[in-house]
């Protein structure tokens, strides 16, 4: 096991975590800590989901796109809608925030109208 | 505007156009390898997508690779005293000219509208999202968003994970290396969504459109398509339309004289093209609903697809000439959601297609699925006993992938091999084993997971790795800070993630360290 990396634990005590995207090997395919809440520490950390149960019905919107070969590409939902108000969202394409881009093109009003963001890579079959 | 420039008539002659099938493609660099006659050949593609796209200083024109998918019939450039890559380019589509992917298509966002749910189909370009046509999500897909207690909810988000991975695919007879996707999400797709075929299917189980896995074309000739006008006047006007009631759609292929609806129709041409000889890998029954349908009147059409060398062609009952099926209509009404049979497959063809008749479950209901973009269809993979109830994102140190007792579902671990052979998925204790033949993903092997005796955790716990066997870190490990071997720290697992690489997933441990003996809160 000499070359298993060390880690830290997060330190609970500083909120929020800048959390980046980028196009680097091996980059985190999930959101880390993002900001301070009486129990929430982690939203996403594959689980941490019982303190996010019973504190809302919808607590994350997850979406994770990698699309061709020389992107990585993350993208990052999230929806806490019980902390104090203030709901998480990102919406990042290669390191770009879209959420506005997203709002702008469908007019919509709030983050919190976009429900999901899905990406299929399909041939185009009507043109063949 | 990168251009192939002669120097003098030698240099024309001395220049063959050939004709190959794209094998590999790196979009990276915009190379591919073409397979000419049994020869591959490692080539440059020299393609523009756009007007002004720049050329590259390998000779490629740049995002010209996004042009092509594996699989392609190509025009191949080739020098024939060819030295270097630069000397074969590949440039241009022998069944003619297709929209470049630009990289930022494919994309659906499904959003609060009106007081309902609307998906629309977007661009996703740099400067802006672009909204190419938006569809409510109830009316118009039967996109069902669950909660608890409704069908018609607008809360509940959409979750959604793709991951690109090589394969070798069996593709038209060759296993060959391509691109395959691993999605997992809320998204319940419907690998069945016409009933009356797969009662068909069941009752005609060696019938050749059922048994076929092939999708091919046949090579247009004159005879072809009066063939097809012939086939398709003929059973327009031996048979009368009798509509059937909703909910029992029987699909049939009908005798002399026997009435039926439009499925009918498609079904009873495809038997004759079978009969004249055609295969079955070329014909397939399309099916869509109907833009605006009249009140009253039906909502969805089928009709039979011939693919051919120029192209896909239509044979609809209400038309007695064979069109285009890419122009096909309904009275002038879009059909948008086209999905097109292969065996007992359906692809997905319109843009819409995919969110047709499929539901996004409610709170911590998972899928996972292999999607092949060249087909364009949708592979469930093993449910287990259920779906899962959480991501596949963390190995805990104390329940593993398991879940036991937390949420009593484990979460999925997936992996693709090295060699490209196979996928390997593990979910509620067994190990499956999968491959893409054709338009089936075959289920190679399901055998019980085999845990690691040094698991140490009392979980079935772990990751799925690259030979298809299950991972397990050690539970505690000594972190050494000199060359002195008493100069260390026992580190504790306390978490491995998932974590992406290009092609395949990776899993990386959390260690915390303490001081010897270990007190908690002391951390490293």
């Amino acid at each position: 096991m000499a070359d298993q990396h060390l880690y830290y634990l997060p330190d609970y005590n500083v909120y929020p975590v800048p959390v980046t995207f980028s196009t680097a090997f091996h980059n985190y395919s999930y959101w880390k800590a993002i900001e301070e809440g009486e129990n929430v520490q982690w939203y996403f950390n594959g689980l941490g989901l019982e303190t996010l149960i019973t504190s809302t019905r919808y607590p994350f919107f997850w979406t994770h796109i990698e699309d061709k070969n020389t992107r990585y590409q993350a993208y990052n939902i999230l929806r806490y809608g019980t902390n104090s108000g203030d709901n998480v969202y990102r919406f990042t394409r290669n390191g770009v925030d879209y959420i506005d881009k997203i709002k702008t093109a469908l007019t919509l009003a709030s983050n919190e109208d976009i429900v999901g963001v899905i990406q299929l890579p399909m041939a185009d079959r009507l043109n063949t | 505007m990168p251009t192939i420039d002669y120097i003098d008539i030698g240099d024309v002659l001395n220049s063959d156009y050939l004709q190959g099938e794209i094998v590999t493609l790196d979009a990276s660099d915009d190379t591919c390898t073409v397979r000419i006659g049994g020869d591959i050949l490692s080539a440059i593609v020299f393609y523009h997508c756009e007007s002004t796209s720049a050329l590259r200083s390998n000779g490629a024109i740049e995002g010209g690779a996004t042009g092509f998918v594996v699989g392609d019939s190509v025009i191949v450039h080739k020098k024939k005293n060819a030295e270097s890559v630069s000397d074969i380019k590949v440039i241009g589509h022998v069944n003619g000219a297709r929209h470049c992917d630009s990289g930022g298509e494919g994309y659906y966002v499904v959003y609060k509208k009106d007081g309902g749910l609307s998906i629309s189909t977007c661009d996703f370009l740099p400067a802006a999202v672009t909204v190419k046509d938006t569809r409510t999500a109830l009316t118009d897909l039967a996109f069902l968003n669950l909660d608890s207690a409704s069908y018609v909810n607008t809360e509940t988000p959409v979750a959604w994970f793709i991951k690109k991975f090589s394969h070798n695919a069996l593709t038209n007879g060759v296993r060959t290396k391509r691109d395959l996707y691993y999605i997992f999400t809320s998204i319940l797709f419907s690998e069945n969504p016409f009933t009356g075929w797969v009662n068909f299917c069941t009752a005609n189980p060696s019938h050749a459109l059922v048994t076929n896995t092939l999708n091919s074309e046949i090579t247009y000739s004159a005879q072809l398509m009066t063939d097809m006008q012939t086939v398709n006047y003929n059973v327009n006007h031996d048979h009368t339309y009798t509509s059937e009631p909703l909910g029992h759609d029987n699909w049939k292929i009908l005798g002399s004289g026997e009435g039926g609806d439009c499925e009918d129709f498609a079904l009873t041409k495809a038997q004759a093209l079978l009969d004249l000889g055609y295969p079955a890998s070329a014909l397939h029954i399309e099916c869509s609903q109907i833009d605006n349908p009249a009140p009253g009147t039906r909502a969805g059409h089928a009709w039979l697809v011939v693919q051919t060398t120029t192209g896909d062609y239509a044979l609809d009952l209400n038309s007695d000439s064979v069109g285009l099926n890419a122009a096909l209509t309904f009275g002038g009404k879009e059909l948008y959601t086209r999905k097109r049979q292969i065996g007992t497959k359906w692809a997905f063809i319109s843009p819409f297609s995919p969110v047709t008749s499929c539901i996004n479950a409610y709170l911590y209901n998972y899928f996972s699925y292999i999607f092949d973009p060249v087909l364009n269809i949708m592979h469930t993979l093993d449910m287990g006993n259920d779906y899962h109830t959480r991501p596949f994102l963390t190995v805990f140190a104390d329940a593993g992938l398991s879940g036991d007792g937390v949420e009593g579902k484990r979460a999925p671990s997936v992996n693709f091999s090295a060699d490209n052979n196979y996928i390997y998925f593990e979910n509620d204790g067994y190990t499956y084993k999968y491959q893409l033949d054709e338009s089936v993903l075959t289920l190679v092997s399901r055998v019980a997971t085999v845990i690691p005796a040094d698991d140490t955790h009392g979980a079935k716990s772990g990751f799925i790795g690259r030979d298809g066997t299950m991972k397990i870190y050690d539970e505690i490990v000594k972190f050494y800070f000199s060359d002195d071997p008493d100069d260390y720290k026992n580190g504790y697992l306390f978490q491995a993630d998932v974590i992406t690489p290009e092609g395949y997933f990776d899993n990386e441990p959390w260690y915390w360290t303490a001081d010897v003996p270990y007190v908690p809160g002391v951390q490293w």
